[in-house]
């Protein structure tokens, strides 16, 4: 009896040694340090840069493939692409594991903080002196620099907008002698007051428990923002943060213009708006191209504008999000992964960007590409043009852990449901949130 | 001399084939059955002995494993979220199982009164969605419980009454879970209870009737004691199954509002697979582990109990 516990127990502690010794190892992250013509094979020999994508990105990814191969000989772009709800698990997975990393990866703000603190990507030291950074929309650029080091060059702009019933809104803002779309809160709640009134519908639809809109269109423009300066606090909870989700929950609660709407149970809210219960959405730039498409329809009927939730003479309209290309810590190419992203930076990538995935690119030189200021058939204007003009205006989102930004959902939740207060569902979700390391 | 010695030999060699044939013998099926064991090994006692170091440890996923030693069960036992979701497994499992259970039993037994080719066609229907695909019934139920465009709401606002945020009040929306689970599981429990109605003997029911049973009577003196091995055996796997529920809430719901809904699988792959805190999430698997073998333990105990005509 006592031989098999031996026998036991000494099986279990070697599967734990075992198991110990099958996780990844730590590496230190290091930037490229090849010396330049590395990138080029040697003759005969044949060198593969594997990029991954989601969706749109990764068709973008493919039509400049073929450009990089042309001025890299004996260099092959392999580009794998991937649904977007899959794909965060899909980096997540590969890049821990160390098995199967890609040298150039497409990141997305709405996960990319974890994967840039844990390390699993490279400071892109070369960033600085390659690539003009004066040339990218600061907010953008910022977007993926985390304690002065870059770790990602972005790829475009995507910030928030309202989304609106011009046939609706016009008509309520010529009642009150109004020229222009509202600019500020004060004359935003008049104007949805009126469109409630003369509709009997929702002036305008709320993302319920979404801490990447309420960030992005009223914390960010109302002066707040998730940690401060250095680091080392979540401020969250501030008066600013206080101030604007106790206007997001007065939008839907008090005023009763706005609508709290939840896609997960409430499904596709383009249904609504097509269906006439909603007269304003605020969404990315990318909505443009959803909207056009599940509503063809209504061709026409809509406008786009800056969100109009902060006080008169505000530095910036919106918080900016975007995808961005970095390199994984493990990849087996990194220089000719720093080489791809340079060359997908070129303005006439960039606008091949715009061309194909509709997002408007960080990189300023490329908007003076004609693509930008076609008319889009459905708004009736050029929308390109309009963000990019607009997203001059736009500071860089902070990037939190997944978990954070939950909390910071259930705290818009419970504040906009009247479960809490404002002030007591943030304090609830700052006093809740992991220690800032 | 040498005769002597070439026999001794000749035995030796004997002895010798004979132990090595033996040892073959012995040996020769392990070969055989090890691709079950290696593979065992690998896919099933290597992660759960991780997984067991794990949760004595952080890691991120990315980074170092750091030796926490028993922090994340200190951390556990203090998480309120922890507890909602044990509580709200716990809601779901005792209710599922004792209600579904109850109304399994009273469809097996209504069906067994109805005309054969009636009750086959009832079964076939009630058994449907034990054959549909999970995702599909989630689906279906969410359209049927819609705020705006759901069937209930407008049966609702059809009857004069308001309409209903079934899956966003947080009053509502476990009760909608429950209705949904409990539809789900209904045919497959009627269908093993059915079972063991037709193994009660029917000398047992013309005793009884002998005796001056009436319908009820015979119900509750003669089908449920004798249907008790089944209707255990029918609650302890519920019970199994209902603790580690997660695709039917997380379809349905996700989880809310505000985690009014989210089982203990459900906040496990949050941790886990969210947050990345495989620690702390291995932690969470192992309590849950320790409540199946328990629950296992009481399903060998009590499926062992048979019935005493």
């Amino acid at each position: 009896m006592k031989i098999k516990f031996l026998l036991l127990t000494t099986l279990v502690i070697a599967s734990m040694i075992l198991a110990t010794g099958c996780a990844p190892a730590v590496t230190q992250p290091s930037a490229p340090t090849e010396a330049p013509g590395a990138t080029e094979a040697p003759a005969g020999e044949n060198r593969t840069v594997t990029v991954w994508g989601f969706v749109w990105t990764a068709d973008w990814l493919d039509a400049i493939a073929p450009g990089f191969e042309a001025e890299h000989p004996g260099v092959k772009v392999k580009v794998e692409r991937f649904e977007y709800d899959p794909y965060q698990e899909m980096v997540l997975t590969t890049l821990a594991s160390g098995q199967g990393v890609p040298d150039v990866v497409t990141l997305d703000p709405m996960w990319a903080g974890d994967l840039i603190r844990g390390g699993t990507v490279l400071p892109l030291d070369k960033a600085t002196t390659e690539l003009d950074v004066a040339d990218f929309v600061p907010a953008g650029w910022n977007l993926y620099a985390w304690q002065g080091v870059q770790y990602g060059i972005p790829l475009d702009l995507d910030f928030q907008l309202v989304f609106y019933r011009k046939d609706v809104y016009d008509k309520a803002m010529a009642t009150l002698g109004m020229t222009e779309f509202p600019t500020t809160i004060e004359d935003f709640r008049t104007l949805a007051t009126e469109v409630t009134k003369e509709t009997g519908k929702p002036a305008l639809l709320l993302s319920q428990g979404d801490y990447y809109s309420w960030y992005q269109s009223f914390l960010a423009p109302m002066g707040g923002n998730l940690i401060n300066e250095q680091g080392t606090e979540y401020i969250f909870n501030n008066d600013k943060a206080v101030e604007a989700l106790q206007l997001y929950s007065d939008l839907a609660n008090v005023d009763k213009t706005a609508k709290l709407w939840s896609t997960d149970v409430d499904g596709d809210a383009t249904v609504a708006l097509k269906g006439g219960d909603a007269m304003a959405i605020l969404n990315g730039s990318w909505y443009a191209t959803e909207i056009a498409s599940g509503a063809p329809e209504m061709q026409g009927q809509w406008a786009i504008a800056p969100v109009p939730f902060g006080p008169e003479g505000r530095p910036n309209d919106a918080a900016t999000g975007g995808a961005c290309l970095s390199i994984p810590t493990q990849a087996k190419e990194p220089d000719l992964a720093w080489e791809f992203i340079k060359y997908s930076m070129t303005p006439e990538n960039q606008a091949e960007y715009f061309r194909i995935v509709a997002g408007v690119p960080s990189l300023k030189t490329s908007w003076t590409d004609p693509a930008l200021d076609e008319v889009n058939d459905f708004f009736g204007v050029p929308i390109g043009r309009s963000v990019a003009d607009w997203s001059l205006r736009a500071a860089p989102m902070q990037l939190p852990s997944l978990e954070v930004a939950d909390l910071i959902g259930e705290a818009i939740t419970k504040a906009t449901t009247g479960e809490s207060t404002a002030q007591e569902a943030l304090d609830e979700a700052a006093n809740a949130a992991p220690p800032l390391k | 001399m040498a005769v002597q010695d070439a026999v001794h030999k000749q035995k030796e060699i004997q002895e010798y084939d004979t132990h090595w044939y033996r040892l073959k013998e012995r040996l020769a099926p392990y070969p055989f059955i090890a691709p079950f064991f290696v593979a065992f090994l690998v896919f099933q006692l290597l992660p759960i002995a991780f997984s067991i170091f794990l949760s004595f440890a952080e890691w991120n996923g990315m980074g170092a494993i750091e030796f926490l030693g028993l922090k994340n069960f200190s951390v556990m036992f203090q998480d309120p979220k922890f507890w909602n979701a044990l509580k709200i497994t716990f809601y779901i499992t005792a209710f599922c199982t004792i209600v579904g259970t109850a109304g399994a039993t009273l469809l097996a037994v209504l069906l067994e009164k109805v005309e054969d080719w009636l009750a086959s066609i009832l079964r076939v229907f009630f058994f449907l969605p034990s054959v549909t695909s999970v995702v599909v019934i989630g689906y279906i139920w969410k359209q049927l419980y819609s705020s705006d465009y759901g069937f209930f709401n407008t049966l609702l606002m059809g009857l004069g009454l308001p309409p209903q945020q079934w899956l966003t009040d947080s009053t509502l929306a476990l009760p909608a879970l429950l209705v949904m689970l409990i539809w789900a599981g209904l045919g497959w429990d009627s269908l093993i209870i059915t079972a063991g109605l037709r193994s009660i003997p029917d000398e047992v029911y013309d005793a009884g009737k002998v005796d001056g049973t009436n319908g009820w009577t015979e119900f509750w003196y003669i089908t449920l004691p004798l249907l008790q091995p089944t209707l255990l055996f029918v609650l302890v796997t519920g019970v199994i199954f209902l603790w580690g529920i997660f695709a039917q809430p997380s379809i349905l719901t996700g989880g809310g509002p505000l985690r009014h809904t989210q089982t203990i699988a459900m906040y496990l792959y949050d941790v886990g697979f969210r947050y990345h805190k495989f620690g702390y999430a291995s932690a969470i698997a192992m309590i849950l582990s320790l409540i199946m073998f328990i629950s296992s333990y009481l399903n060998f105990r009590f499926v062992k109990s048979e019935a005493e005509y």
